[in-house]
């Protein structure tokens, strides 16, 4: 080697190996003395942290078979359980956290897809319920055509939140359907449907149960040796394990400061995002084409919400959410109801709060058991009375069309 | 393999050790499995494409270093040219030509398609080792640097894990002496480099990959609907995605170097605080754009070219207005936006800063007139805004897209709506704010307060408890890096 060296910009560090060193010692010792007390015992689920001490994330059983799971991640658990039953015609109900969380929960009390269960159980149904946290209509419908080709559906439930379509994103629990291709075919029916395939298919096309924290080395030796690798630190270190908590943690506390600082509370007002609104409108749209084309029963509904605080939106978007949701369920010839006003007040409960200096604030959305007894007898008349009575059709075909009565007084929004 | 993955750390905790403990020859093969591992655990059958690279230039170089006949100096030259810029056309810009070429058929009235029967993927890092076997050639050819005989040494060069994938792009002469003669041992080397590893894990895995999300919601929305803010908002959010996550790997790749005592020239320095169009091209991607100055502007200019990896294209902004030195600047930027991506968007974004550059060239001589602190700070929020908006095509679908939302951003009309989520102008602005911070604490008050260690290292300390923590918490390869599509 006869190179001559070229003078090189960054030498040996011109500052000691002590005070580069030290500060390095000392930051690992604090970070891990921070990291064990906060988290050496933590199994919080931050992902339905919005819920809340006093709220319970619920998934109920029948028999041991779950018939409430979340998307994705337990489907064949809930399908398993269907086939054990024999197989039976399936009533679907999609939703969020108001379906799931119990605030003030009691042992032994229950939510509406219990109920829902038990109460089509004697008509030879099973009603199955599959709910996420904040999900938007755009995720529902990639569940829905999931599910669709999984189940033989006579109806489906839909709620839908207006604070909930302001999210686009869909969770990676949710896009691994689209490594199914008789879901993304289906999805690709529609243009909003060729949006999420586009968008999210790519990434889960030939690896269903792919983890999403190792999307970046996906299908490569890399993939292997680093789930290995997590896979033998998990097991030996709980800091390890517990580090989606400690995610969850970071992102809650980093909400915390923000609506300090920004002085955003619970009942701040948070308008509609305009291509958000848009994209889940048409995802609506799109599913009640899909369920009409498939013969599939549709009841959409307006969530329940709390009557004596002020609400995080504005009253003008929010009543103009409604009358969209009914326009596209009159136009796709989907029953619609408004339960905005079908639970009391009291039965709503409170939530931790996301400012420093606050416990406590009061939570909107979430309710207690009573209220999900209402709710569930609510929707247990409509299905009786609209989507049960609709007639079967004789095959998969789409000339099987559902045309409920668009002046049928079932159409007009419950009272409370 | 991805810096930020738990495996990088276990092959980082083996080959270290291992280059510190053994002899030269073991030593450098030991440089070499690694390497070949680093690249392999992407795919090992592109490993194959990556060692007929290497041998081309290898022996390519070996035989300029034997003669001295002009002629066929500069017909091994083109040997070494035709393949590797052939082997970089073809992968990287097969679908792109054959698009435009039915596009411009069909515009024609042509009723023929040209199709490729085969799926080309790229390979991981072409671009930037493509770059450093030619400028080692180059080198050759120039006599700027004798042809390497030791092969496994120069495949150290050319494949040394650190720097394989996305740089910074290396002349032979800053690493392979350092590859040939280890550096004495310095415990301060290992300090710095674990710090330069930190720093970079944090930029990626922390800032970078949770700033993506937020950045493809914005872009995946239909752009017609964008005000002007919202424009301003993603292309500065992406700027500072883009910026982080590269500088991030840059810090790493430092660092890695540094723990094996091997000193790399710097790849970014504070481009968003860079005060000119001249500033800017001295900060940003260094590696890239030293490399487009020696081997492509200066050339194409008639100026002697240099033989480091530093300095950027800082030259080029500086230089009077001449047709040649004109058409080198368009054309260079040109080629440096093409080569990020085989896309007409990324030729944009390099003729957008060409134009900025040569408006700077004409116009320094009035601006130079004001005072300084006006000049400073001026010339800091415009370049600012010139870059960032910059970022528009480099991220953007489509040409279409880039159209629509730079008529936006200049709209006056346009300012009066926010169309995105609240979190995405608050992020921005965080960002924003502790990147003008860290320049100043870098810049003003760590220098200051490093002169009394009873504050600094306790201060210090607990910054690194912070990043330590949060790296900790966020490292998972759940995104590649922006430049491995490059």
């Amino acid at each position: 080697m006869t190179m001559k060296p070229v003078a090189v910009p960054d030498g040996p560090p011109p500052r000691s190996a002590w005070t580069l060193g030290m500060p390095l010692v000392a930051g690992a010792v604090l970070a891990a003395f921070w990291l064990h007390s906060t988290f050496g015992s933590d199994e919080t689920n931050y992902e339905d942290f919005a819920l809340g001490e006093n709220t319970l994330a619920v998934y109920a059983d029948y028999q041991g078979d779950l018939i409430h799971g979340q998307d994705h991640t337990n489907v064949d658990k809930v399908l398993a359980g269907w086939k054990r039953r024999g197989e039976r015609p399936v009533g679907l109900m999609l939703g969020n956290s108001q379906i799931h969380g119990i605030n003030q929960y009691a042992p032994g009390q229950e939510n509406v897809p219990p109920l829902l269960f038990k109460r089509c159980l004697p008509r030879g149904m099973d009603v199955l319920t599959f709910t996420q946290p904040s999900a938007s209509l755009q995720e529902h419908y990639i569940l829905f055509e999931y599910l669709r080709q999984r189940f033989p559906l006579r109806f489906l439930v839909l709620p839908t939140v207006f604070i909930n379509q302001r999210n686009i994103d869909i969770r990676a629990s949710v896009a691994a359907s689209l490594s199914d291709k008789e879901t993304r075919a289906a999805l690709e029916e529609s243009a909003v449907g060729r949006h999420l395939v586009a968008l999210h298919g790519a990434e889960v096309e030939s690896e269903a149960e792919a983890d999403a924290n190792l999307a970046g080395v996906r299908e490569t030796t890399a993939e292997r040796s680093e789930r290995a690798l997590n896979t033998w630190l998990d097991k030996r270190w709980s800091l390890w394990r517990a580090r989606p908590q400690e995610r969850g943690y970071v992102v809650t506390e980093l909400s915390r400061v923000r609506n300090t600082l920004l002085g955003i509370s619970g009942e701040s007002k948070r308008g509609i995002v305009p291509a958000a609104y848009e994209a889940n409108l048409e995802a609506l749209a799109a599913i009640l084409t899909s369920a009409h084309k498939h013969g599939i029963a549709v009841l959409v509904y307006i969530t329940p919400i709390r009557r004596d605080i002020e609400p995080p939106y504005f009253a003008d978007e929010y009543d103009k959410f409604c009358q969209d949701v009914e326009h596209v369920a009159a136009e796709h010839h989907a029953y619609f109801a408004n339960y905005g006003g079908l639970v009391p007040d009291k039965f709503y409960g409170t939530h931790d709060s996301m400012v420093f200096g606050q416990r406590v604030q009061p939570d909107f959305f979430h309710f207690q058991a009573e209220a999900h007894t209402i709710l569930a007898q609510a929707i247990g008349d409509r299905i009786e009375q609209d989507l049960l009575k609709q007639p079967q059709p004789a095959s998969d075909s789409a000339s099987q069309h559902l045309e409920p009565d668009p002046h049928s007084p079932s159409r007009l929004p419950a009272g409370p | 393999m991805l810096f930020n993955s738990v495996t990088y750390l276990v092959l980082l905790a083996i080959t270290v050790p291992l280059w510190w403990l053994l002899p030269r020859r073991p030593r450098l093969w030991v440089v070499f499995i690694s390497s070949v591992l680093f690249y392999g655990f992407w795919r090992f059958d592109f490993l194959g494409l990556l060692a007929l690279n290497s041998v081309i230039d290898y022996v390519v170089a070996l035989a300029l270093d034997k003669t001295e006949n002009p002629r066929r100096r500069w017909a091994l030259l083109l040997t070494s040219l035709v393949t590797n810029l052939g082997l970089l056309m073809f992968f990287k810009y097969a679908y792109f030509l054959t698009d435009n070429a039915n596009g411009l058929m069909a515009l024609l009235g042509i009723d023929r398609e040209f199709e490729i029967p085969f799926k080309i993927i790229l390979p991981l890092g072409i671009s930037f080792y493509t770059f450093q076997t030619l400028s080692y050639t180059i080198d050759v050819f120039r006599r700027n640097i004798p042809a390497e005989r030791d092969f496994i040494l120069y495949a150290d060069f050319v494949i040394f894990f650190p720097q394989l994938v996305a740089g910074p792009i290396l002349r032979a002469s800053e690493v392979m002496t350092q590859l040939c003669t280890r550096n004495p041992f310095h415990w301060a080397d290992v300090a710095q480099g674990f710090r330069r590893i930190l720093y970079g894990l944090f930029l990626k895995v922390c800032l970078a990959d949770n700033i993506a999300g937020i950045v493809d919601t914005g872009f995946n929305q239909d752009v017609s609907g964008f005000s002007a803010l919202d424009v301003w908002t993603l292309a500065f959010l992406f700027g500072f995605q883009i910026y982080f996550d590269f500088a991030g790997y840059s810090h790493i790749a430092i660092g890695s170097a540094n723990l094996m005592g091997i000193h790399f020239p710097e790849n970014f320095n504070f481009p968003y605080m860079a005060t000119s169009p001249r500033d800017f091209w001295r900060r940003w991607h260094i590696s890239l754009s030293s490399w487009i100055r020696d081997y492509l502007y200066l050339p194409l200019a008639g100026v002697k070219a240099h033989d480091h990896s530093s300095g950027g294209l800082a030259e080029a902004t500086s230089a009077e207005h001449t047709g040649r030195r004109d058409r080198a600047l368009f054309l260079s930027w040109a080629i440096m936006g093409l080569w990020h991506g085989a896309n007409w968007t990324f030729l944009v974004w390099g003729l957008w800063h060409a134009c900025f550059v040569f408006l700077y060239r004409t116009t320094r001589g009035v601006f130079g007139k004001l005072p300084a602190a006006v000049q400073a700070l001026g010339g800091w929020g415009l370049t600012l805004a010139i870059a960032m908006l910059g970022w528009v095509p480099f991220r953007a679908a489509t040409l279409s897209d880039t159209f629509t939302m730079w008529k936006q951003a200049i709209n006056p009309l346009a300012y009066r709506s926010l169309n995105l989520f609240e979190n995405t102008y608050v992020v921005t602005a965080a960002l924003f704010v502790l990147t003008v911070a860290t320049y100043v604490v870098d810049r003003w008050v760590a220098p200051k307060l490093r002169q009394v260690p009873l504050v600094w290292i306790p201060l210090e300390s607990i910054a690194f408890a912070f990043l330590i923590a949060a790296v900790f918490i966020y490292l998972r390869p759940i995104r590649q890096y922006i430049y491995f599509q490059f």
